[in-house]
């Protein structure tokens, strides 16, 4: 099985994950560490880069929604970007447009936090 | 010759107009260019598209040069207008003003064989001139076009609805092969915590919600085991009301929650924040509970939602018992490998042959019941002309009794080569066992000096079954002589028993795993059968003796299990 890789970048004070793989239940920890470590250090300015991810199951998204609520609460955000149209159609399909920003490039996504 | 070409130029647009509607499926694509092509073509500013959503109800679904905020509402036409109907024309009524507001003047019927797809509406020329009849001509042919147009766009529309719900299905069947998937690859490094985690973050991602308690159910019992943002103090306090967990535990199917709940524990849960309650089964046993809170969506749960949720409930629930078995068998298994490294240390505290005594033969074996036993032989050199011969039986039977065996052997090892005598040593055994031990465990022991140069046998039998001397007629004595059993009392004196043995003379001690082993009726050997064994074998080796007893005591108890150690120690005298 094709296994999953979390990176860590930076653009100023936005910290930039990215995400390669195959993100399901198994490997969903792995983002939750990540994503755990940035609350820890107190970066709330989450983006998430999809462009390498290849697969994502209901269980990969849940670990975003664990988060967004404390990350908001601190005045920050996680804004996904880059997906390939067939890890869009999940988040798509179980409603997430409506929670995140979704942007087609990090460029855009990191512009929106400069923006607002 | 300039209304031929005119005419020619209308029939161009409707025709280029019918290709462009005919090759689309996008509705909102081809209402657009139901309202820009006439708005172009006659200089109309206002055009509006409602569609059929109920009998008589129509929804705004496109408009130009009106308020975006009409988008989406939805108008009751009393009166459809079967042709083009200019709205100055009709009597007041609710749904007419709403156009008069709007700046419609005409109206036009999308009809497909004569069912009302909806209407069309555009407001007056901009530049003030009246329709004409060859303009209303032409707008409504361009509607009866639509209409084909309109009825593809509205049944892709649907099409792409059901295929929305398919591929939801999909990806909810997606997470629930996660589930099994998670169960079957990995038997071996299942583990109920991860279960658990596969089972949060898929619920957390299917349903949009953030707050989720898993509850374990062991003999209707419930247990919080997860907590995923809860705010724990108002939680601990909702669930250490007594009422909560019975109602819990009673629940037979989901569960959405409402606002006004009659149950007082209901209500609570709500108060808490709890919008579902969904019980995990396995074979209709309740085995947990799942509770969450809103969707973030704030989309309300559905039938779908809990019969998803109560499948992946259950699935998960196979899996976590799965997981709890695999690790209860893995602990067992652990426990298995200690009791057999243990039960090898014993095994090594035995001797492992018994030494070669001129003049003599002595043959010694101990058949443990369980890993690790209570039974204990020794045979210790302790001069070229003495040797040192014990059995002993450790009351219990297990860890327990092994280790106040190995307590024996060790003091026994220490003390025997000092210059105390037997009646001292065993004194002494006595004395520690006593100390280390509660009162209800006890050793019983024969044991004594074997002289080899004047073939006496002085021994000492501390509680233990008296062992048999046998002499070449075939009668035959008990060595009886010693005091209690050690680890009773403190400080008990001991009496020695001095025998002089002539030659053909033979000793056998045994524990009573051999006088008390039971056949499948539970009638025990006995003594008797002992005494019958080792006289009708008397001219056999030692180990011939011994091995007869162990064969009658096999014989005897075949079909039942063995429920004792069998220790047996057999001495011949050339």
């Amino acid at each position: 099985m094709e296994g999953f890789e979390v990176t860590k970048g930076a653009t100023n004070d936005i910290s930039v994950l990215y995400l390669k793989g195959y993100l399901d239940a198994h490997t969903a920890p792995e983002l939750e560490n990540a994503l755990q470590k940035l609350m820890d250090e107190q970066n709330y300015k989450i983006v998430v880069n999809f462009s390498e991810l290849n697969y994502i199951s209901s269980a990969g998204l849940g670990v975003f929604m664990g988060f967004i609520e404390d990350i908001r609460k601190n005045g920050g955000d996680i804004k996904l970007s880059s997906m390939k149209p067939k890890i869009f159609r999940v988040f798509d399909l179980l409603g997430f447009p409506t929670l995140y920003d979704i942007l087609d490039d990090e460029e855009k996504a990191v512009d929106k936090f400069t923006k607002s | 010759m300039k209304k031929n070409q005119k005419d020619s130029y209308e029939l161009q647009t409707l025709f280029d107009l019918s290709k462009v509607l005919n090759s689309s499926l996008n509705l909102k694509k081809i209402l657009n260019t139901i309202l820009l092509t006439p708005m172009g073509k006659l200089l109309i500013s206002k055009g509006v598209v409602l569609v059929e959503k109920e009998i008589n109800k129509y929804k705004v679904e496109t408009l130009k040069g009106l308020s975006k905020e009409l988008l989406g509402q939805t108008i009751k036409i009393d009166q459809f207008p079967e042709s083009p109907q200019f709205i100055n024309q009709l009597p007041v009524s609710e749904w007419v003003n709403f156009f008069k507001q709007n700046g419609i003047a005409l109206l036009l019927p999308i009809l497909y064989d004569d069912k009302k797809l909806g209407v069309i509406g555009f407001g007056d020329k901009f530049i003030g001139s009246k329709f004409t009849a060859p303009d209303l001509e032409y707008l409504f042919s361009l509607s009866n076009m639509a209409a084909t147009a309109v009825q593809n766009g509205i049944i892709f529309e649907q099409l792409n609805k059901t295929n929305r719900k398919l591929e939801k299905k999909l990806q909810e069947q997606n997470t629930l092969s996660e589930i099994v998937r998670e169960l079957n690859a990995s038997l071996s490094s299942l583990k109920s915590e991860r279960v658990m985690n596969l089972l949060v973050y898929s619920i957390m991602g299917e349903m949009t919600v953030n707050r989720c308690l898993i509850f374990l159910c062991e003999n209707r019992e419930l247990s919080l085991s997860l907590n995923r943002g809860f705010e724990s103090e108002s939680l601990n306090d909702v669930l250490a009301d007594s009422q909560i967990f019975p109602a819990l535990v009673n629940l037979r199917a989901s569960m959405v929650l409402a606002k006004n709940e009659e149950n007082y524990c209901f209500q609570k849960m709500y108060d808490l924040g709890i919008r579902v309650l969904i019980p995990m089964k396995v074979e209709n046993d309740m085995k947990g509970l799942i509770a969450l809170g809103d969707k973030i969506t704030k989309l309300p749960y559905v039938e779908d939602d809990l019969d998803f949720l109560a499948i992946l409930g259950n699935w998960s629930m196979i899996s976590i018992e799965t997981a709890r078995l695999i690790e209860q068998e893995i602990e067992k298994q652990k426990i298995e490998e200690e009791l057999r490294i243990a039960s090898d240390i014993q095994k090594r505290l035995l001797p492992k042959a018994c030494p070669e005594v001129e003049g003599f033969e002595i043959s010694a074996m101990n058949i443990s019941s369980l890993q690790v036993g209570g039974d204990y032989f020794d045979c210790i050199k302790l001069a070229h002309h003495l040797y040192f011969l014990c059995i002993a039986d450790v009351s219990g039977k297990g860890v327990p009794a092994s280790l106040l065996m190995s307590n024996l052997q060790a003091s026994l090892h220490a003390l025997i080569n000092t210059e105390l005598n037997l009646s001292q040593v065993v004194g002494r055994i006595n004395d520690i066992i006593y100390n280390n031990t509660t009162a209800d465990k006890f050793i019983t022991y024969f044991g004594g000096i074997l002289n080899t140069d004047d073939k006496t046998f002085v021994s000492v039998n501390a509680g233990h079954n008296p062992p048999y001397l046998l002499h070449k007629d075939k009668s035959f004595v008990t060595l009886n002589e010693g005091g209690l059993i050690l680890g009773m009392m403190p400080n008990v004196v001991f009496d020695t028993e001095t025998t002089h043995l002539k030659s053909g003379d033979r000793i056998v001690m045994f524990t009573d795993g051999v006088s008390e082993a039971m056949d499948k009726d539970f009638n025990e050997f006995e003594e008797y059968r002992i005494e019958q064994c080792i006289v009708e074998n008397f001219d056999n080796s030692a180990a011939g003796i011994m091995q007869k007893l162990i064969e009658a005591v096999r014989t005897f108890t075949k079909g039942a299990p063995q429920t004792d150690d069998i220790t047996i120690m057999t001495i011949k005298v050339d």
